[in-house]
């Protein structure tokens, strides 16, 4: 990585880690409903980029630095999901523990999907 | 206004550290991740494993811990190294191209080696903080 990738890299990381921060420690509850959703929106985000990448304006290097590698991936996080996961079953919530997963996991892979087709109609 | 440290200068510390955290984790996951160019997102699965199991150290440790050190490490960190919106994109892709099996692999892959990786750092931490009691030794009566 040149100093200008690590540069854009880290600008969009402390952004997206900022505004995560914001996020999920202004709404903390039993179920990570604050996680769940930062999670999704940046799958959506990541999605809409992508398409405006290939079909759209297109993006620089600087920007898909930026906005994907940077702000998108640090957004979103697999750390506190993985863990929130194992705690909500170490404290005998089984059912919402696994609950979590697939529920992340669907709204997360229709999020970018959903990102991607929709960004695909409307530049294509 | 409301400050979440007692005071808005140690607020400010706080999400500075967060801050300082993402961007280094996010720095990090973009190296390793473009070092290893394969069709298998191995790079991001390893990331993603390696970010579950150091973010417990944290968050269970928390009572050892200065409050902005935790903010640097789990939430910063350990949170921006990590990345769900990668992951999906990746698994997106790989269906995309009609790679079903690796896709349903990647994302099996993904949460069973992260929730692991969380199970494994539990144990770790929970035996740092109450060590064995020595065989043979009983507590002194008074």
């Amino acid at each position: 990585m040149t100093g200008e990738q690590i540069l854009w890299v880290a600008l969009g990381g402390g952004l997206g880690t900022l505004l995560r921060a914001l996020i999920t420690l202004r709404f903390q509850s039993l179920f990570p409903w604050s996680t769940l959703f930062v999670n999704v929106a940046g799958s959506l985000l990541i999605g809409l980029l992508v398409a405006w990448a290939k079909f759209g304006p297109g993006l620089a290097h600087w920007q898909h630095n930026l906005d994907i590698g940077g702000f998108c991936g640090s957004f979103t996080t697999f750390s506190s999901f993985s863990y929130q996961t194992a705690v909500l079953w170490r404290e005998g919530h089984k059912a919402w523990s696994v609950g979590y997963v697939v529920i992340s996991l669907v709204l997360g892979l229709l999020a970018v999907t959903l990102g991607f087709e929709a960004g695909a109609w409307l530049l294509k | 206004m409301q400050t979440v440290h007692g005071s808005i200068k140690s607020d400010l510390l706080f999400y500075a550290s967060i801050v300082a955290g993402g961007a280094i984790g996010a720095v990090c996951r973009e190296y390793l991740s473009h070092s290893f160019p394969s069709d298998f997102p191995w790079a991001i699965l390893l990331i993603n494993v390696l970010g579950s199991f150091l973010i417990v150290f944290a968050l269970e440790l928390g009572e050892y811990l200065h409050t902005h050190y935790i903010g640097f490490h789990a939430v910063g960190y350990c949170g921006g190294f990590t990345t769900f919106s990668t992951f999906s994109l990746q698994t997106l892709e790989m269906t995309q191209s009609g790679a079903y099996a690796a896709a349903a692999l990647y994302v099996v892959l993904s949460i069973a080696l992260c929730v692991l990786a969380v199970m494994l750092a539990l144990f770790l931490t929970h035996r740092l903080k109450r060590p064995p009691e020595p065989m043979g030794m009983q507590e002194e009566q008074p």
